[in-house]
């Protein structure tokens, strides 16, 4: 055979014309909103189905759904406010919606397995330009709070937010990105993918690569092997969009009850939060609970203003969801309300709202340690939907809306 | 003939070195990817 089959000049223009299609497609693909019918991140189309959605997407499901009228709520933070153990069509997010009614947009972003307050917050940061009227709201149980940058899941999208413009990173936050203490000992060893994390973003703002392969998934064909369908045939070949979550009505809380009492793990996850709170809250000689941990409680102080700006703070609600009170006892309880008033108290003094009614809960709100079935999710639309309206009336939000 | 088969030979390197290129992105998408996600079981 005379010479190479292929024209390595032609093949050459090939790779260049092919690799920057798909550069342009990818940024076409994050400059549109391609999700049908969004109502939150199912484990389809987030990390449990190794499915990463970006930035630029959520900032596109805002943007497509919500007239700039309206008073946009972001709702983030962790599994909570997910609504897990909720089926779709009762998600309280949807309960949410409805008793604020139509001057209010509601958009989940909650993610499972995310640190709140998750990435919603720098969506809710990047659209206060161009949503005049926002409310961001986040669950918070204990201390679980941290910026995103050290989220194991989703700290992609921290350096995307800063890489790409959509937030003004302070040089604090950025200083403070990957060098504060983390609550979960498993993140210290996976510090060094924080800066692959890093340099991801970074490439990806110039080639977009995780839009366009997101929206392949999505539609058409997902490539990444993973536990969804298991019931199918190559299952995880299917597009994303036909996952829904898999949750359906709670059984009888009998049968949860017989559940939690043979379930050692959602035990010991109740016990280490129950430890956590007596590391930072005691009973002083007089009966009275106080801070114990006053470094800690700095700490918190200083996570407070790396995760929410000062620009947001008024416009930001922190929900409290009690742990499920069939898990403790009476003083184990006491020791958890006592965690989140100190915790409330140190979020109001940073100028954020905090809503907090342990009492209206009960055991039968719960599909496990502390996720909530329909009934508690109701109560926390409720709750929090009051809150929602004290907020948007002293922010002067309902003056103009409508 | 000559020059049919030279075009086509062209035609021929100019698509797979498209496709070439589509995979370079692809490639940079999944290595991109957390290997496993991390879900923790506290919350």
């Amino acid at each position: 055979m005379k010479g190479n089959f292929l024209k390595s000049r032609w093949f050459l223009m090939g790779i260049a014309i092919g690799f920057a299609t798909c550069c342009l497609l990818g940024r076409q693909a994050g400059r549109r909103n391609f999700y049908e019918h969004f109502l939150r991140f199912n484990p389809y189309i987030s990390a449990w189905g190794k499915y990463y959605p970006t930035m630029a997407q959520m900032r596109q499901i805002v943007l497509a759904e919500c007239p700039r009228d309206k008073i946009l709520v972001i709702i983030g933070g962790n599994s909570v406010f997910y609504g897990a153990g909720q089926p779709d069509e009762l998600v309280w997010t949807k309960s949410l919606q409805q008793k604020l009614g139509d001057r209010y947009h509601v958009v989940n972003f909650a993610l499972q397995a995310s640190l709140p307050p998750g990435p919603a917050i720098l969506v809710a940061e990047s659209l206060s330009g161009t949503y005049p009227k926002v409310i961001f709201v986040f669950d918070s149980v204990g201390f679980a709070l941290r910026q995103l940058s050290l989220d194991p899941n989703y700290r992609r999208m921290f350096w995307e937010a800063h890489d790409n413009g959509f937030v003004k990173m302070t040089p604090e936050r950025l200083e403070n990105a990957t060098h504060l203490p983390n609550i979960y000992p498993e993140l210290e060893e996976m510090r060094g993918e924080i800066f692959e994390a890093r340099d991801g973003a970074a490439l990806d703002s110039w080639l977009h690569f995780q839009d366009l392969w997101d929206l392949v998934s999505y539609r058409h064909v997902s490539t990444v092997w993973s536990n969804v369908f298991p019931d199918q045939w190559l299952g995880f070949m299917r597009p994303k969009r036909d996952g829904t979550d898999p949750t359906g009505m709670p059984q009888s809380l009998a049968a949860r009850r017989v559940k939690w009492a043979n379930d050692q793990v959602q035990r010991q996850n109740w016990q280490n939060v129950l430890d956590s709170a007596r590391r930072e809250v005691a009973l002083d000689p007089s009966g009275k609970w106080v801070e114990i941990n006053e470094q800690s409680w700095k700490m918190f102080d200083k996570i407070i203003s790396l995760c929410v700006p000062v620009d947001i703070r008024s416009r930001t609600l922190v929900v409290f969801t009690p742990m499920n009170p069939g898990f403790y006892d009476e003083n184990g309880r006491q020791a958890l309300i006592a965690l989140d008033d100190f915790t409330s108290r140190h979020y109001e003094a940073a100028g954020i709202s905090t809503a907090m009614r342990d009492s209206i809960f009960t055991d039968e709100d719960y599909q496990d340690s502390v996720h909530l079935v329909p009934s508690g999710g109701e109560k926390i639309a409720a709750m929090t939907a009051a809150k929602i309206k004290e907020m948007a009336a002293g922010l002067g939000y309902l003056d103009t809306a409508k | 003939m000559k020059i049919e088969s030279k075009l086509l030979r062209c035609l021929l390197s100019l698509a797979l070195g498209i496709l070439t290129g589509i995979f370079f992105h692809y490639l940079l998408y999944r290595i991109s990817l957390p290997t496993e996600p991390f879900i923790y079981s506290s919350f």
